[in-house]
């Protein structure tokens, strides 16, 4: 597999903007050139190596996410987000996440908290122990559709 | 019943001895208690273990890993819980723990593991190197690495470079590096434990077949290492052809063999089928079942 380096701009963000650009802060991207377009995030020192291997290399860094019509973030990119992010952030309790992790969405009931977040915005899904646990969109009526959950590692089936 | 070969119990009396072997045979089939490496990129072994405790699991540490707890009691499965999803520890067997650690990659260095699918000993290569410096990966089965690529994220590696190729290919690039880590392709005898009918495909071509492979890869350790570097070879399997003479080649090419840091064991054979081996292999070492209620496993270290 080949890869380009591109920067943020490149993946013309409409939302998380700002956060990624500070995840992103003295990094490298490397885009993938092929028909998937996934991206990765690598540190100077990796890229440093990466540069005197080049050719073949089938995965490296931190995947990001993947470039379709928009950029469409990684289940774990959205953990980086939620290290740097103050503003679009809402927890559940202990049964949400339980339903949230199988792959439901949640009700609003097992919201305990929200930041001040408009309808129809992604936001980042957290437990009572402040875990990450994937992405979700709060819907006018309260509740949270979900847009992907990390039991996506338990539901993948090899 | 685990239904071993007449080629395998043979080799095992040869090995062994008669009682020896039977109490290998009988050790089998004993089921092996779970065991959890914690991601210390992500948590420590601390809070995981509180974390996991008020879930109704019991832990209990493995001495020779201070990341590593033997699950003792479990509520529901290991593998289903939060902290596992959020990548919080891999489920990885007591002695698979070992070759990384006696490996002992700092943070800055560049490591090269040359077997690395699905994962468990790349991610503690990661984890001890704090994510920083960068660890090589190459497999080269194509399932396997997708596995790779999973645990790989799920646990939040950054320092990592793969390639789904045979390892020969690192002859091909111009890297250097400070230490290899060859967890070998393998007969897989010592994994009879945890999946049974792997009893019954042992047989004298897949041996003959691994050791091949081992040699090949040994070689290409050897010539991109750098002087002074270490490389520690490891199996699951008890053939002698896929350890014991698979250092002794080693030697050949100009690798010392070196002790042990952290763990015991039993040593490695001396005399295998006969043939006289030198002294310095016993620093490699053995665990088996029924000595050490572990899974079967093979390990030595070397320094170029
Ligand atoms: C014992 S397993 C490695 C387990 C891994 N180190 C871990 O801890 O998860 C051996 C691996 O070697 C791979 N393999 C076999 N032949 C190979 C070769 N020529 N080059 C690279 N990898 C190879 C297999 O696909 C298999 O994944």
């Amino acid at each position: 597999m080949r890869y380009t380096v591109i920067t943020v701009k490149d993946l013309m963000l409409e939302e998380f903007e700002k956060d990624i650009e500070k995840v992103c802060q003295n990094k490298i991207l490397l885009m993938q050139s092929g028909s998937r377009k996934e991206v990765f995030l690598l540190s100077k020192e990796l890229y440093k190596t990466y540069e005197k291997l080049g050719k073949n290399v089938y995965m490296t860094g931190f995947y990001m996410g993947e470039i379709r019509k928009k950029f469409k973030v990684s289940i774990e990119f959205g953990e980086k987000l939620a290290q740097v992010n103050t503003t679009r952030r809402i927890w559940i309790n202990r049964k949400g996440e339980q339903r949230f992790l199988y792959g439901r969405n949640i009700n609003k009931e097992y919201v305990t908290r929200k930041d001040e977040i408009k309808e129809d915005q992604k936001v980042l899904i957290l437990n009572q122990n402040n875990d990450y646990l994937g992405l979700g969109i709060l819907r006018r009526s309260g509740d949270v559709k979900n847009v992907l959950d990390k039991g996506w590692y338990l539901r993948r089936k090899e | 019943m685990v239904n071993f070969n007449p080629f395998t119990k043979k080799r095992y009396e040869q090995l062994l001895g008669r009682v020896g072997a039977k109490k290998l045979i009988e050790a089998t089939e004993e089921p092996l208690t779970k065991s959890l490496r914690v991601n210390t990129i992500k948590t420590t072994p601390q809070k995981l273990r509180e974390r996991l405790e008020n879930k109704g699991f019991t832990l209990k540490p493995i001495p020779w890993c201070k990341d590593g707890f033997w699950v003792e009691k479990s509520r529901y499965s290991i593998g289903a819980t939060t902290e596992y999803l959020i990548g919080h520890y891999f489920i990885q067997s007591a002695t698979s723990m070992i070759p990384a650690i006696e490996l002992d990659p700092q943070p800055g260095e560049l490591v090269l593991d040359m077997a690395a699918a699905p994962g468990g000993k790349l991610t503690h290569l990661a984890a001890l190197m704090k994510n920083r410096g960068v660890v090589v990966g190459m497999d080269i089965d194509s399932t396997r690495m997708r596995k790779l690529r999973s645990n790989v994220q799920r646990l939040g590696l950054e320092n990592e470079i793969m390639f789904r190729m045979d390892a020969s290919y690192a002859e091909e690039t111009e890297l250097v590096y400070d230490k290899i880590l060859l967890d070998a392709p393998c007969s897989g005898e010592g994994l009879i434990m945890k999946k049974h009918s792997q009893a019954k495909r042992i047989n004298e071509r897949r041996i003959i077949q691994s050791s091949g492979i081992q040699r090949k890869l040994v070689k290409t350790a050897y010539k991109v290492l750098k002087k002074g570097g270490e490389l520690v070879y490891s199996t699951c399997t008890y053939a002698p052809e896929e350890n014991e003479l698979i250092i002794q080649y080693a030697m050949s090419l100009g690798f010392k063999v070196m002790p042990l840091k952290t763990v015991e064991g039993q040593p490695a054979f001396k005399n295998v089928f006969g043939l006289e081996l030198p002294e310095q292999i016993t620093k490699c070492k053995r665990f088996w079942p029924h000595m050490n209620g572990t899974e079967g496993f093979f390990i030595g270290r070397l320094k170029k």
